[in-house]
């Protein structure tokens, strides 16, 4: 589990009323994939945090973010 | 239309990984049966080598068909870049990475047992448990990383369905 980064999928999946289903099909990755990195027991590479980007149309920086102690 | 024509290609992978584990599981428990047969009375070594070409006909069963519906997508381009990301292709790694670590302890206690308990029994034996020992470890490690289940409806699924089922 990553302690440092934080992610606002489910913040992006919600506005977008996308299940993580949804989001898996439309990334070409599983809904483990999703569920995993969504909860912070998986970080995702590069080309899986720009795919998620692009998917919702933001930079990489408004969906991961480093926690701040 | 059936379950297996709307599965994605990266879920085509997650299974089979899982597949994939399932079987090592089984061939460790064939690896740990072959140590058995080596230590056993005769009649009861008969027995473990029955149990042996059962396991090997279920790893064939488990394995195989998964591995054909891989091997027929990917020669179709479709699993192209979904497999090497994956939650699952990274624990299938680091359960490796476990793997590793138990086979070289494994055969530091294989070469302790040999010099000091055991002289008299064939190589075939200590061959057989440390791949007993390197593959379940391996197939615990893979099932422990990815036992548990995050998979969750949201409020809003829920909210969706209701309104189609309206």
């Amino acid at each position: 589990m990553s302690e440092a980064l934080e992610n606002r999928i489910r913040v992006f999946r919600a506005e977008h009323r996308m299940s993580q289903g949804d989001l898996a099909d439309a990334i070409g990755v599983s809904r483990k994939t999703i569920s995993t990195i969504e909860v912070g027991r998986f970080v995702p590479s590069t080309v899986i945090a720009l795919k998620l980007a692009k998917q919702f149309a933001v930079p990489v920086e408004e969906i991961f973010s480093l926690r701040e102690d | 239309m059936s379950k297996d024509k709307n599965i994605s290609p990266a879920q085509m992978i997650d299974s089979f990984l899982r597949r994939i584990g399932l079987g090592v599981a089984v061939v460790a428990v064939m690896y740990g049966t072959g140590a058995l047969e080596a230590v056993l009375p005769g009649d009861y070594a008969d027995y473990a080598d029955g149990a042996r070409f059962a396991l090997s006909a279920l790893v064939i069963l488990l394995v195989f068909p998964s591995f054909a519906k891989f091997m027929l997508a990917r020669k179709r381009g479709v699993c192209k870049g979904a497999d090497a990301d994956s939650y699952m292709a990274q624990m299938f790694k680091e359960a490796a990475h476990h793997a590793f670590s138990a086979t070289f302890i494994a055969l530091i206690a294989v070469e302790f047992l040999v010099k000091a308990l055991a002289p008299d029994l064939p190589t075939l034996f200590f061959i057989d448990l440390t791949l007993f020992i390197s593959l379940s470890a391996f197939s615990i490690a893979f099932f422990k990383l990815t036992a548990a289940d995050d998979e969750e409806e949201d409020d809003w699924e829920q909210e969706d369905k209701d309104a189609g089922d309206e």
